[in-house]
């Protein structure tokens, strides 16, 4: 049986924000999440940041420490960098745009479940917005052992909708 | 019907401290599987909550017919993601791969990490491996060395090894997966 | 779906059972899983390639773009015959034709042996250039994955990001890691990589997966 294993998709239509709950559990201490095909309703691009929600339905938003490389085609690489945040970090889910401009993530996350670990993540992405492009990758920890079951993405302005795109949460397993 | 191919190999859960950990290596692998990388597909190197004993570097190494390696032959260069500012590191003639600083599991000082590795098991060509992590040191910081290493030597590795400077591991699973 | 969860096996830890587990699976229990996306694991490949002869592109043409919305690809032990600063590309087929005008962007970080680094970074390149170039030495390897979002949606654009080691000789590695995009609303049914700077593969295992949706 192959180790990586679906456990849950959450489709995107029309929010500013957009949860994926229930999916950090005893079964799995390491997760693949995707983001692909993500894209808003305004033309004016905006940042989407990553936060991660608790057993009882919280989302988390303090106590992240983060690290971020922003690529963008037409300069250079440039730090963003985040220390007791209320996030993963601006655009840690990288960036919106107008549909055909798009994103899409590659988050790998350790130990959300666990109450006597921090939870852990890198990610790997990019995306097309304002007629140009962004590369991100980063690493973050939510310092906190408090149980962590789902993860939350939103934009900045929330008169802009995210209203394209999916949410997927894989398992690897360890037998 | 395409079935999945990411399939376990080997794994080890620390439930005492212990010196060090090998996923595949054979005989000498932690396991006690005896298994090896032995096929020409790339494999997959997950390792997460490794603790140490005492503040400590963390290190990877390839095993050769089960042993470590030891040579000065690792050359590797990472960007170091830090929320303090980012450093960066290019290494030649090393004798391990040093991924991080840990410490004790109260302090929340930990390594978590994902290697992919490349031409293990060909005797004709350089072992490479790439390595994505997200950690805290013993500075209390996230931390994170990203990057790749190539291990110098034309030679086939079996496994992969992972030891500290100083002290035992006292936590972590580490496991091992080939991409088929 | 019938219910037949005192039937599986559970890993790594079973619930409390009325019943005994038989670990079977019957060819119900499989296609009810199936229909879940329950069974066989989510990284499924889709197509392979080894090196047999020498070749100026290798093309991937039936990626069941519409089954997928994340590619992987892993190039494993990539080398050329033309050893003068060369790399690999990539170029996307977009409904059977091939892409390789000056629209793909990329953003990329190289790292290297002597603690060095440099950034590269485009909005007009002609393919994706996943790895910095090597220089003349023989037996150059690369060894890199890559992850292709979207490319199956015909309003969108397609993404791509990947991550890779390689040595020049056995003296000078380096590192690149990166993301480009393919600023286009298109079906992105292909896959072709190739050497940039010319010649031919001598030496390469590429395999295409898809990750379940």
């Amino acid at each position: 049986m192959s180790a990586l294993r679906f456990i849950k998709e959450q489709e995107i239509s029309g929010t500013t924000s957009v949860s994926i709950t229930d999916v950090f559990s005893s079964d799995f201490d390491v997760y693949c999440l995707t983001g692909t095909n993500i894209s808003s309703n305004s033309s004016s691009h905006d940042n989407v940041q990553a936060r991660l929600i608790d057993e009882s339905g919280t989302i988390k938003t303090s106590s992240y420490d983060t690290a971020q490389q922003d690529g963008a085609p037409e300069a250079a690489i440039s730090a963003i960098l985040g220390t007791n945040a209320s996030s993963f970090g601006l655009g840690s889910f990288m960036t919106s745009d107008l549909e055909p401009e798009s994103l899409a993530m590659t988050w790998w996350i350790f130990n959300p479940y666990s109450t006597s670990s921090y939870t852990y993540a890198y990610w790997q992405g990019g995306g097309t917005l304002a007629g140009l492009g962004r590369m991100r990758k980063g690493v973050g920890v939510l310092k906190s052992t408090d149980r962590i079951t789902g993860f939350h993405i939103y934009q900045n302005n929330t008169a802009r909708l995210l209203n394209s795109g999916h949410l997927r949460v894989y398992g690897l397993s360890i037998n | 019907m395409a079935l999945g191919k990411l399939i376990q190999v080997d794994t080890y859960t620390v439930s005492t401290p212990v010196g060090s950990v090998i996923l595949g290596g054979g005989s000498s692998g932690s396991s006690g599987l005896n298994v090896s990388i032995d096929t020409n597909d790339v494999y997959m190197v997950v390792w997460y909550n490794v603790h140490s004993s005492v503040d400590a570097e963390f290190w990877f190494r390839v095993t050769k017919s089960g042993t470590g390696d030891t040579s000065a032959n690792y050359d590797y260069a990472d960007k170091l993601f830090n929320p303090a500012g980012f450093g960066r590191r290019g290494v030649t003639g090393d004798t391990k791969t040093h991924l991080e600083n840990i410490s004790l599991q109260s302090n929340q000082e930990q390594g978590n990490g994902i290697s992919y590795l490349y031409n293990f098991n060909d005797a004709n060509e350089l072992s490479y491996y790439t390595y994505e992590q997200s950690n805290r040191n013993i500075s209390g910081q996230s931390s994170a060395p990203v990057g790749g290493c190539v291990h110098t030597v034309r030679s086939a590795s079996d496994g992969v090894l992972f030891t500290l400077s100083t002290g035992n591991i006292t936590h972590g699973t580490f496991t091992l997966y080939k991409q088929v | 779906m019938v219910d037949r969860s005192n039937e599986f096996g559970y890993t790594p830890s079973s619930p409390s059972q009325t019943k005994n587990n038989t670990g079977v699976f019957s060819v119900g229990d499989v296609t009810d899983l199936l229909s879940t996306k329950q069974y066989g694991g989510s990284v499924e490949l889709i197509a392979e390639e080894s090196y047999s002869v020498a070749k100026g592109s290798i093309d991937f043409t039936s990626i069941q773009e519409d089954k997928y919305d994340v590619h992987m690809l892993q190039l494993h032990n990539i080398d050329f015959d033309t050893g003068s600063y060369n790399q690999p590309g990539i170029r996307l087929f977009e409904s059977g034709v091939l892409e390789s005008g000056g629209v793909y962007r990329l953003s990329r970080q190289d790292l290297f042996y002597n603690n060095t680094e440099q950034t590269s970074s485009s909005t007009t390149d002609t393919s994706i250039r996943l790895m910095v170039d090597l220089g003349t030495a023989t037996a150059e390897t690369r060894s890199l994955y890559v992850y292709l979002y979207n490319l199956g949606n015909a309003n969108k654009h397609s993404i791509c990001s990947f991550h890779g080691v390689a040595s020049e000789g056995t003296t000078k590695m380096r590192v690149s890691y990166g993301s480009a995009m393919l600023p286009q609303a298109s079906t992105v049914d292909g896959i072709r990589i190739f050497p940039i700077s010319g010649g031919n593969f001598t030496k390469y295992d590429i395999k295409v997966y898809g990750i379940k949706k």
